[in-house]
């Protein structure tokens, strides 16, 4: 090295040094990460049992991953850098030409670990039936097929798309709920049938879209009309308008990847033809009434939180028509789009997702608003999750 | 704390470097205590509990040398030195071995409850580093140091600390109070710094997400092409892993002007097992070789005797890597291989056209490092069955997945076990002209700063960054 080089050399370096550590310093602090989706890790707490078993520095070195200078940049350049190198998989999405879809790990399916699950899960669908039965109401527990699970063909042939998983959940549900009379409609076979099977399901996210969500509210309303001594209004599609909104759609997966990709995909709303008044509550409180939560801005991104205005713990939306029933939707986000059409057929729609809701248990909370039906929607993802959603 | 973290290169660096270098070069001793207070710091950020095992470890080391030095009754340098040596190995044996042993104990069906004891970081490392200090210093191979922050300031010196390599005393006692820091040194040091950062965030990490991802599976599961990128991925992980760090080490180490030795010279272009233990972990095979080896007679003995002084070698370096049989089961794997190169089939692998030769080091190897990696030895044999096509397999796909998906990092890592490096500068030398001239002063000096930009992007955007070796 010549004297030039390592002046250079020793001068770059301690440059470089100094210089991200005053950035570093100097940067505004930040709590959440949008594009990760996640709080960032927070300054650790000093206390003599972290210090002495060294969790008290891993909780710096954690902070400063979060929090160093020009991170978003850096992630920005590296998701690029990973797109330009043509890696299959980048940050756990798997991008091709059609979609951006979720990595799903390599795992064997243990066969009878599901078929135990699913039991478990009919178990659990058969009290809660027994509950809403009870009263003389209608109970129905729906299976949708999530991104990964419509777009099976999308993923190369080397990845992992949990087909084998997906249908034998599907298929010991749909047997364990027959063996307890647990009213399982499965919306599988209903997707895939139909002629353009794709713009039921997001290019970019994991949820399906507003069309997706029209075909299940429509063949819940015609099964409940079908089974149950109840005549639900279902609204046809001379009934409604679905109509695109004008911002770009910054799906779950697009936003993994630090907007650095995208594919064709946008959000549609549902609006009917003959306008449903209602009244909205959240959380028990009488809000603004809207169902899309729009930005202000046309120019601003769109996520699926349009619909709802995203996942919350209890929602009534109250349309003061007592000749119609009243519904209870519970579940995961896929209730959120659903919901959007939904309420225009009932008196009132109750909406609970018990990730967030806690003030009672979900029996506890049908007996005290008896709705005639109940529909549950969960997503193939979390068909057999017991947990939250799955009734506790 | 690592090498390859925000705290070190934003905070504890900086602050060394500043502290240290403005201190003037004439008061070495303050500069010595500067160094030694930031290496402790540097322990003690780890886990302040057991800083004062690397006190204790330093003390007894200090005594011990001071007993053993030349000129004392031989009893009293025999009680320094052996005292030294139950005390090291007695600490090491308590927190490496205490819970291996009773649970094996219990596994014979003896009364023994399992103490839970947490292995204190690079334990391993800094009571071999201080039991070669007083081993030396009774020998009369080194000089008894008398000022204990000098002692400390050797065994606690943070570039090696924690995961080698295992500096002898004799490497840099002159240069512990009499050094020369440069820039010539610093710029050297930064560069190497920058190229073993590179490899830890740019190799080691990414070939260390593959054999976890494989590794991670049950072995039954796997099918065999799977298994073998797995295994070839940890070959590679382990390699660049452990190697980035000593380059870190010796890139630090010359930066505040010591010079430690080469701990890895590229191994993987070795054509027997022997050949390989000449080029891998340097400080630690040469360690056993000084003070366990040659001590028991080395190889100039009885061919018997020979035998046995081997399997005495291979069973504590396994065990040094680990209370495990795995561990145990991969020294006696060197073992036979060692020993059937000396005396079975040496002649014959001479022989051998030079592919062939490195094949066979290779798979030795790779074999090896399952058994390394596996964490128990149903899962290695699990693991080892799953490579011969053993297992009932998932599809191969997720060995495609692997290959395509870090294939950026395979041609990389695949190049960097060879000595391009030497190659480039033979080349380079033998040409005359100005650009030859230019590509050897600044071609390095760019390379690192590159790799150290790629690196912070890799730190700042990926929270996978475990080193391998802190492990011992």
């Amino acid at each position: 090295m010549s004297r030039n080089a390592q002046r250079l050399v020793t001068a770059a370096f301690l440059l470089f040094l100094g210089l991200a550590l005053a950035a570093t310093l100097l940067r505004e602090e930040e709590t959440y990460s949008f594009f990760e989706n996640r709080t960032l890790a927070p300054k650790p707490v000093y206390s003599a049992q972290a210090d002495g078993d060294g969790s008290y520095f891993s909780g710096w070195e954690r902070y400063l991953s979060d929090h160093a200078a020009g991170r978003n940049t850096l992630l920005r350049l590296k998701t690029q850098l990973d797109l330009a190198l043509g890696r299959p998989v980048v940050n756990d999405v798997v991008v091709t030409e059609e979609a951006l879809l979720p990595y799903l790990p390599e795992r064997p399916v243990d066969r009878g670990a599901v078929s135990r699950q699913a039991g478990a899960m009919a178990d659990r669908l058969a009290e809660i039936q027994a509950a809403v039965e009870g009263y003389g109401g209608y109970y129905c527990y729906v299976g949708v097929p999530c991104q990964y699970a419509c777009r099976e063909e999308d993923y190369p042939w080397y990845l992992n798309n949990r087909a084998d998983l997906s249908a034998w959940s599907v298929q010991e549900l749909s047997r364990a709920a027959a063996e307890r009379g647990v009213n399982f409609l499965d919306m599988g076979p209903v997707f895939r049938t139909q002629p353009d099977p794709d713009r039921l399901t997001s290019a970019v996210d994991n949820h399906y879209s507003i069309q997706g969500a029209y075909l299940t509210y429509r063949t819940i309303l015609e099964r409940i009309n079908a089974q149950a001594e109840l005549e639900v209004p279902v609204l046809g599609e001379e009934d409604v308008t679905i109509s695109q909104v004008p911002n770009r759609y910054l799906g779950s997966r697009t936003r993994k990847l630090l907007a650095q990709e995208w594919r064709e995909d946008a959000l549609y709303r549902l609006d009917p033809v003959e306008a449903v008044p209602f009244t909205r509550y959240n959380y028990g409180k009488e809000t603004y009434s809207s169902l899309y939560a729009l930005p202000e801005h046309p120019w601003e991104d769109v996520t699926y939180n349009l619909y709802m205005g995203g996942d919350l713990a209890e929602t009534l939306i109250d349309t003061g028509r007592e000749e119609l029933p009243s519904v209870l939707v519970y579940g995961d986000s896929f209730t959120n789009a659903l919901e959007c059409v939904m309420y225009l057929s009932f008196d009132k729609m109750y909406s609970l997702d018990l990730r967030h809701y806690k003030d009672m248990s979900l029996e506890d909370y049908i007996a005290g608003t008896r709705p005639q039906v109940v529909v549950c929607i969960r997503d193939y993802e979390s068909l057999l999750d017991l947990g939250a959603n799955g009734g506790g | 704390m690592v090498f390859s973290s925000l705290t070190f290169l934003l905070f504890f660096l900086p602050a060394l470097l500043l502290c240290y270098f403005l201190v003037p070069a004439r008061y070495r001793g303050v500069r010595n205590c500067v160094l030694l207070l930031f290496s402790l710091f540097f322990y003690r950020c780890g886990g302040a509990d057991y800083l004062p095992l690397l006190l204790v470890s330093i003390g007894i080391n200090y005594l011990g040398g001071l007993l053993a030095a030349p000129g004392r009754p031989l009893w009293v340098r025999r009680l320094g030195l052996w005292g030294a040596v139950a005390g090291g190995l007695g600490l090491l044996g308590w927190f490496k071995y205490a819970g291996f042993l009773a649970s094996n104990l219990k596994a014979l069906g003896l009364p023994v409850s399992v103490p839970q004891i947490v292995l204190p970081i690079g334990i391993s490392f800094f009571t071999f580093q201080g039991l070669s200090y007083v081993i030396d210093v009774y020998r009369g191979d080194a000089d008894c140091q008398r000022n204990p922050l000098y002692v400390a300031l050797y065994v606690a010196l943070f570039p090696q600390l924690v995961a080698g390599p295992i500096v002898r005393y004799t490497t840099v006692e002159e240069e512990i109070s009499r050094r020369r820091e440069s820039l010539e040194e610093f710029s050297q040091g930064v560069v190497r710094f920058c190229f073993g950062l590179g490899k830890k965030m740019l190799l080691a990490n990414a070939m260390g997400e593959v054999a976890d991802g494989i590794f991670g599976q049950p072995a039954a599961s796997l099918a065999t092409l799977t298994a073998w990128v797995g295994a070839a991925a940890y070959t590679l992980q382990i390699y660049f892993d452990f190697s980035a760090y000593s380059d870190m080490a010796i890139g630090l180490g010359r930066m505040f002007g010591f010079h430690f030795l080469e701990n890895f010279d590229y191994p993987y272009i070795a054509a027997s097992v022997k050949e390989f233990w000449r080029r891998w972990h340097i400080s630690l095979s040469t360690w056993f070789r000084d003070y366990v080896y040659i001590p028991l007679g080395g190889s100039r003995c009885s061919r018997g005797r020979n035998l046995l002084n081997l399997l005495a070698v291979w069973l504590l370096t396994g065990l040094w890597h680990g209370a495990n049989w795995t561990f145990v089961l991969w020294g006696l794997w060197f073992y036979v291989l060692l020993t059937g190169e000396r005396y079975v089939w040496g002649g014959a692998l001479d022989k051998l056209p030079c592919m062939v030769k490195h094949l066979y080091t290779m798979l030795a190897v790779i074999v090896s490092w399952v058994l390394f990696r596996a964490p128990d030895l149903g899962c290695a044999v699990g693991y080892l069955k799953a490579m011969c096509g053993g297992g009932w397999g998932l599809p191969v796909r997720q060995g495609v997945y692997y290959l395509l998906e870090f294939w950026p990092e395979w041609v990389l890592g695949v190049l960097a076990v060879f000595p391009w490096k030497h190659w480039a500068a033979r080349r380079l030398e033998a040409r005359q002209g100005r650009g030859a001239a230019l590509v050897r002063s600044w071609g390095p000096v760019f390379l690192a700063l590159g790799l150290l930009a790629l690196s912070y992007v890799k730190l700042v955007s990926g929270s996978f960054n475990p080193f391998i070796y802190f492990q011992f």
